[in-house]
């Protein structure tokens, strides 16, 4: 079965490149603020398994369309001759090289059963030679759309719409760097109604591109939910005799540990989320800050009031059910006493890092972590991560990561997290716990 | 010289630790030249070696002003000749050793020397193998290594040769002059697709072809340019480069620099 096909053309360095990468979900696309980038016409595809969403060709801009159009308005044709002189063109030119750049976007709009996106820079204005690239893509008869990207700051939406107006039926403005997953359901959407032959086809690709996100966060949220119960649980192993134990080494070198477990996380996520090429140099702190670092704590973490509470209603909370085994006869003393002793853990583990341990003279163990902060913290890095490449296009090459939190989390939700961290910490947590915390995890993706 | 060729090996399997602490594009490309470089040279001075033992009769020698016998140099060497397994003769005897050992007593040639002379020659396997273990067959190993590691960041490396290319380009382009020097001319205006507020002059022989700066050049233009040539031969043709709402933005004049240097066109710009 045939997919819908799309060739994207216009003028040089209008961020055609970029609208292919965002809408294929591709990163290995090279895309460069100077002209000229793509010489060739290339095809990408939006597919999982066997099934195609939609094919895009991306295309070389147009380099002599003035020259080009003067060859086919030769001897006036009608509007039934057009495609056909266009087909002559490509028959007669395409081996002279001056021709090289219109060979290559011409061809597979003529060769294939295509749709045309034409992409202009409405950051700019507008002006009469774009005119000969509508009027040769007019000549070429295929269903087509418009799109305005919006490369710098300016805004001249109004002067395109009037002129794209004549020329197509439908103009949509789609930012490739920061298009939402909602824009691109959108975009696929107005590609629905330039033709009815795709329409049942991209009707379902739409259903399969939210099936898709969601996968993908699921995955997501079970990669986060795998490795960070990992990171909380780990405990390194030394062989140090009792008497040369240098503490503060050890302590630094399972910090280390730890953060370099949290580095494979989020080169876990980005492989996850097909990130796989455009952040190769991504520094090694996305966020410009360390995992044990003060900045983690304040920007990630949560307060002590806040810990202090969660606690003292877990502790509490457990306190009250042996006052309810015994029927009352405790005179809640069991969640007194359990509320207390919540609080007084709480405040007083905020700061510790984690317990040294001798298991032999030989061997000595640090970990797990006992902060329980620290989970938060690294928690939080890792779905801020998640959600900052989720809602990050393809074609948006910045490896720079501003802390954007909005996950509004209430007590009863925190106080689930902090007992599924202690039970990682403890190792007590079986496969009903892992995927209960995956599900929670979930439900904080964008 | 077997030494020669084992240090800088070893430097260069150090080098390949720089990695560890900053993988960037920079690094791998700097190691991709010196590796590529050691490769080559290397294998100039293989076929050297074994150009010059076939043409001439050379008797090798060793000094050395520190104390060192010839039976611990021999037994360095063969420490770091890894190929002693398969090749029992490529290595150093101490014999060997003893008997190419120069001392500076006049320079003169030992009489065992001479009874030897046959032997003085066969440093060469010694020196041919460290040539091709540590010279070219390791050295292409971490060539390939940092082939491996660069692949991923291709799209870098490439954007960063095309920033440099394109720098170099802009700032050589001697061909330009500034606006305050164009006023002080007479000269015709001619509006490409573009409004420009200069005074022009129907009487002068020179033209200014005024062009958006922000749009980037295609072949259209230039093909005009060619055609307006043809029509006033005797006539300076110069591209302004207008700007939008001011001057025009330098990565904009880079752009169009560096069109005109690809398609080999001398044009005056005014920026």
């Amino acid at each position: 079965m045939s997919h819908p096909k799309f060739v994207v053309v216009g003028h040089p360095n209008k961020g055609k490149s970029s609208i292919v990468s965002t809408l294929t979900l591709d990163d290995s696309i090279a895309i460069s603020d100077k002209p000229g980038t793509t010489t060739k016409a290339r095809s990408f595809m939006l597919k999982k398994g066997d099934r195609v969403f939609y094919e895009l060709i991306d295309t070389p801009g147009f380099q002599r369309p003035r020259k080009l159009l003067k060859i086919l308005q030769r001897g006036n044709p009608n509007a039934n001759e057009r495609p056909k002189r266009v087909l002559e063109f490509l028959d007669a030119y395409c081996s002279d090289s001056a021709f090289k750049d219109e060979c290559e976007l011409l061809k597979p709009i003529m060769d294939d059963d295509s749709g045309i996106i034409y992409v202009v820079d409405a950051s700019k204005p507008y002006s009469d030679e774009f005119e000969y690239e509508m009027e040769i893509l007019r000549y070429c008869a295929k269903p087509s759309m418009a799109i305005l990207n919006y490369i710098g700051d300016g805004d001249y939406t109004k002067e395109w719409e009037s002129v794209l107006g004549q020329y197509f039926r439908i103009i949509k403005p789609f930012n490739p760097l920061k298009a939402t997953f909602s824009d691109h359901i959108d975009l696929i959407e107005a590609l629905r109604h330039i033709t009815p032959k795709w329409n049942k086809q991209l009707k379902e690709s739409i259903e399969l591109l939210k099936e898709y996100r969601k996968s993908q966060k699921r995955e997501v949220a079970k990669l986060i939910a795998k490795e960070v119960s990992e990171i909380i649980g780990y405990k390194l192993t030394k062989s140090s005799h009792l008497l040369n134990i240098d503490e503060d080494r050890l302590k630094e070198e399972f910090k280390k540990e730890l953060a370099s477990k949290e580095e494979r996380l989020f080169k876990d996520i980005k492989d996850t989320l097909n990130f796989k090429n455009s952040l190769f140099e991504m520094p090694k702190n996305p966020f410009g800050f360390e995992l044990f670092s003060n900045e983690s704590k304040e920007i990630f973490g949560l307060s002590k009031e806040k810990l202090v509470l969660i606690s003292t209603i877990g502790s509490a909370t457990a306190g009250g059910l042996i006052d309810l085994a015994v029927g009352g006869h405790s005179f809640f003393l069991g969640t007194i006493i359990g509320a207390a002793a919540g609080f007084v853990g709480a405040s007083y583990g905020y700061d510790e890092l984690a317990k040294i341990k001798f298991l032999s003279n030989k061997v000595v163990e640090i970990g797990p972590v006992s902060d329980p902060n620290f989970s938060f913290i690294l928690l939080n890095r890792a779905v801020n991560f998640a959600n900052r490449l989720l809602n990050q296009t393809h074609a948006n090459r910045e490896a720079k990561f501003e802390v954007a939190l909005n996950n509004e989390i209430s007590i009863k939700q925190l106080k689930n997290f902090d007992s599924l961290h202690s039970k990682f910490r403890d190792k007590k947590a079986n496969q009903k716990d892992l995927k209960k915390y995956e599900e929670m995890i979930y439900e904080l993706l964008e | 010289m077997g030494v020669a060729v084992f240090l800088p090996f070893l430097f260069s399997i150090f080098s390949l630790f720089a990695l560890i602490f900053k993988r960037d594009s920079k690094t791998l490309l700097s190691l991709e030249s010196s590796y590529s470089f050691g490769v080559a040279f290397s294998f100039g001075a293989l076929v050297a070696l074994v150009f010059t033992i076939s043409v001439k009769d050379i008797a090798f020698g060793w000094a050395t002003t520190l104390n060192i016998s010839a039976s611990e140099l021999s037994h360095f060497l063969n420490s770091i000749a890894i190929w002693k397994g398969f090749c029992s003769d490529c290595i150093v005897s101490e014999k060997l050793a003893d008997i190419s050992h120069f001392v500076r007593l006049g320079g003169a040639v030992k009489k065992e020397q001479i009874d030897s002379a046959l032997l003085l020659g066969a440093w060469w396997k010694y020196l041919a193998m460290a040539l091709v273990t540590y010279g070219v067959i390791f050295r292409a190993i971490l060539l390939f290594v940092v082939k491996v590691l660069q692949k991923g960041s291709k799209i870098q490396i490439i954007a960063q040769k095309n920033e440099e290319h394109l720098r170099d380009i802009s700032s050589n382009y001697s061909n330009k002059i500034s606006l305050d020097e164009l006023k002080k001319r007479k000269f015709k205006l001619i509006k490409y697709h573009t409004n420009c507020n200069l005074a022009s002059s129907d009487d002068a022989d020179d033209i200014v072809v005024c062009v958006k700066s922000w749009e980037p050049p295609i072949l259209d233009f230039f093909d005009y340019l060619e055609e307006l040539k043809d029509k006033n031969s005797s006539s300076k043709i110069s591209i302004f480069l207008q700007g939008l709402g001011g001057k025009a933005k330098k990565s904009d004049i880079d752009i169009w620099l560096r069109k005109l240097n690809e398609l080999e066109l001398n044009y005056e710009v005014i920026v």
